[in-house]
């Protein structure tokens, strides 16, 4: 008989299950976050993954675990044994922690042979492939709503708020900074003696080297898509080369409307009517160009990730009008992922207007920093959350380690600078 | 005691142990979102000024906290008592004796309960400045008294930040003071708001 008060066998086991299974989620996620030899990425990439995988609401409270990378390149400093060698360093990180520095050297001899710069794009490129990589290609709903100027509290007061009401809440970008890559000052001066940062050009090296280990070029990987990449198109459409010009000659905007017209890509009647406009006379090509800034040299990049959610049925127009508004178009960019909304000719034509950056790099000249601009790759479409049809949109975008920059970019910045 | 009921309590005494401890753990990481950032910000920057060597200085672009101040004391500034108030010559008690850094939520006076502050080995000095020219409708001051202008410049001893995104802070570090400085730039007539709130932070502030 049993006694009134007791545990049957049933409401025991259920307990001990219930105390079983806490203390395995407990134990694994104590085990993730605890883990001294994971990597800064895989802790990011862990961070990213959780929030992802809780509703809108709960996720101001995962935080985002996400180091900035540091890269400096730079020259061997020419010690023998640690003794007499000159000064290599970064000034850019003067006052960072030496341990999170990844220090990149380019021998007098490889910059001699040519390797430094293969070298140097090869840093470049991993770094924006790794962002991508790290951040779920884009597909992961990652960030809070909000418009960066409310703590998380606040924010999640606002979600209730406009769930309850049914109302959207203001679409703004919020971005990780994955890596900051400097040149040093003593890269600059064996460029000097040897010349060879004329030699870079990102454009081509993404779009014909491969991945290490992938066995695709660094566009394919990142983007899906086979064939030329944007370093191709630039050449070969010519329009990039217009970009950042207030005036045109009379034969210069000929030219230019001829190149929009009759662009080889399949564009939407919308599209094609806008760039009809843009080009049906010369002070509007000349007033639209104008827009774009010209690209500029930085002795420190920064490799951005940028999400916005929309809540629209075209995330696609909602991601270019918040950027417009915002000061900043993004970039050219290789479309891709879920839906490869965009045509390529609207992304070369909506290039950055501010927070365009040299693909020469580190090498400052007019001849090649103005048919070059800033490389972003980006995705629109559903995100994979547990909000279902949760859209929005996800680049990752090379620009100077500038503030104004990223902030017309950037509302809304996490992780750790 | 039967056998089963003290496998029940020592089953009971391990769950409720086990549960506290990983209670904790997810509480450390779910809750209290702000402070933990605030506390990121501050271990951050004060990293920062302590890798820096005497005599050197550095730009470095830190990210905001919306609604939050960045204020520092001196050693010699006096604990603020229970029934006093935290301000440019109080200090917070969590300071003690020493020289801080502290990040405060809304205003420098709530340091002591909405803060988080990090000891700085000399003394420290924080400053944003900025222009301001802006009008006000209905003042009474001007011709008619239509409205009143306020223009010239302003600084504070404190920063605030008002969004999340990158801030650009000077930090030179000298023999026995570190400087920390931030330019507010110029506000104009649509950052009203914004310039009323750099004055109710509680900070050492000058300007019209």
């Amino acid at each position: 008989m049993e006694k009134r008060g007791e545990l049957t066998s049933t409401q025991l086991a259920t307990i001990i299950l219930a105390i079983i299974g806490f203390v395995l989620v407990g134990l694994g996620l104590y085990t993730i976050f605890e883990d001294d030899s994971l990597t800064n990425r895989d802790l990011c990439r862990l961070s990213i993954l959780s929030r992802a995988t809780v509703f809108s609401a709960g996720q101001q409270f995962v935080p985002l675990n996400c180091q900035t990378e540091k890269v400096c390149i730079t020259v061997d400093d020419g010690a023998i044994l640690g003794f007499g060698g000159v000064d290599n360093s970064c000034k850019q990180f003067a006052g960072e922690n030496k341990n999170n520095i990844d220090v990149v050297e380019v021998s007098e001899n490889q910059i001699k042979n040519g390797e430094a710069v293969t070298i140097i794009q090869k840093e470049v490129a991993n770094a924006m492939y790794d962002c991508w990589k790290m951040t779920g290609q884009g597909k992961l709903d990652i960030f809070r709503p909000g418009d960066g100027t409310s703590t998380p509290a606040e924010d999640f007061v606002k979600q209730l708020t406009a769930t309850t009401n049914l109302i959207s809440l203001p679409v703004k970008p919020s971005c990780i900074v994955c890596s900051r890559v400097a040149f040093s000052d003593a890269l600059y001066e064996e460029n000097k003696k040897y010349d060879f940062l004329k030699n870079i050009n990102f454009n081509n090296f993404i779009s014909t080297q491969e991945v290490p280990g992938i066995g695709k070029t660094y566009t394919h990987a990142i983007t899906g898509e086979e064939g030329a990449g944007y370093g191709a198109i630039a050449q070969d459409e010519g329009i990039s080369a217009y970009l950042g010009k207030a005036t045109l000659t009379e034969r210069e905007y000929q030219d230019f409307k001829n190149l929009v017209i009759n662009t080889k890509f399949v564009m939407t009647p919308e599209q094609k009517a806008d760039y009809e406009e843009i080009v049906r006379t010369k002070p509007n090509a000349e007033a639209y160009l104008s827009y774009f800034t010209k690209p500029t040299t930085s002795n420190q990049l920064s490799i951005i990730f940028a999400q916005i959610k929309v809540s629209g049925e075209t995330p696609e127009a909602a991601f270019w009008n918040a950027l417009t508004t915002g000061g900043i178009v993004g970039a050219i960019g290789v479309v891709t992922g879920p839906g490869s909304i965009f045509n390529l000719p609207a992304v070369l034509i909506k290039i950055g207007i501010a927070g365009a950056v040299s693909t020469a790099l580190a090498y400052d000249s007019e001849d090649t920093t103005r048919k070059n601009q800033a490389i972003s790759f980006e995705t629109c479409g559903k995100f994979e959350s547990i909000d279902a049809g949760q859209k929005g949109c996800s680049l990752v975008k090379l620009m100077n380690w500038d503030v104004n920059d990223i902030n017309s970019l950037c509302y809304n910045i996490e992780g750790n600078l | 005691m039967e056998t089963n009921e003290f496998l029940g309590f020592i089953i009971a005494v391990i769950g409720v142990v086990l549960l506290g401890f990983f209670g904790i753990k997810l509480y450390n990481f779910f809750v209290d979102a702000d402070m933990k950032n605030a506390q990121v910000f501050v271990n951050d920057l004060s990293g920062k000024i302590e890798f820096l060597k005497d005599g050197e200085s550095n730009n470095f672009a830190l990210r905001g906290m919306a609604g939050w101040v960045l204020v520092g004391w001196n050693k010699d500034v006096p604990i603020a008592k229970d029934d006093e108030i935290i301000g440019k010559d109080r200090k917070p008690q969590k300071c003690f004796d020493k020289a801080c850094l502290c990040l405060c939520e809304k205003s420098i006076t709530q340091c002591q309960d909405v803060g988080f502050c990090r000891e700085i080995d000399r003394n420290i000095d924080i400053k944003s400045d900025g222009f301001v020219d802006y009008s006000i409708a209905g003042g009474s001051v001007g011709p008619g008294g239509g409205f009143s202008l306020t223009k010239g410049s302003f600084s504070l001893n404190c920063i605030y930040f008002n969004k999340n995104n990158l801030k650009s802070l000077f930090v030179e570090k000298q023999k026995t003071v570190v400087n920390i400085k931030f330019n507010e730039g110029n506000k104009y007539q649509s950052d009203i708001d914004y310039y009323i709130k750099l004055k109710g932070l509680g900070c050492s502030f000058t300007g019209p």
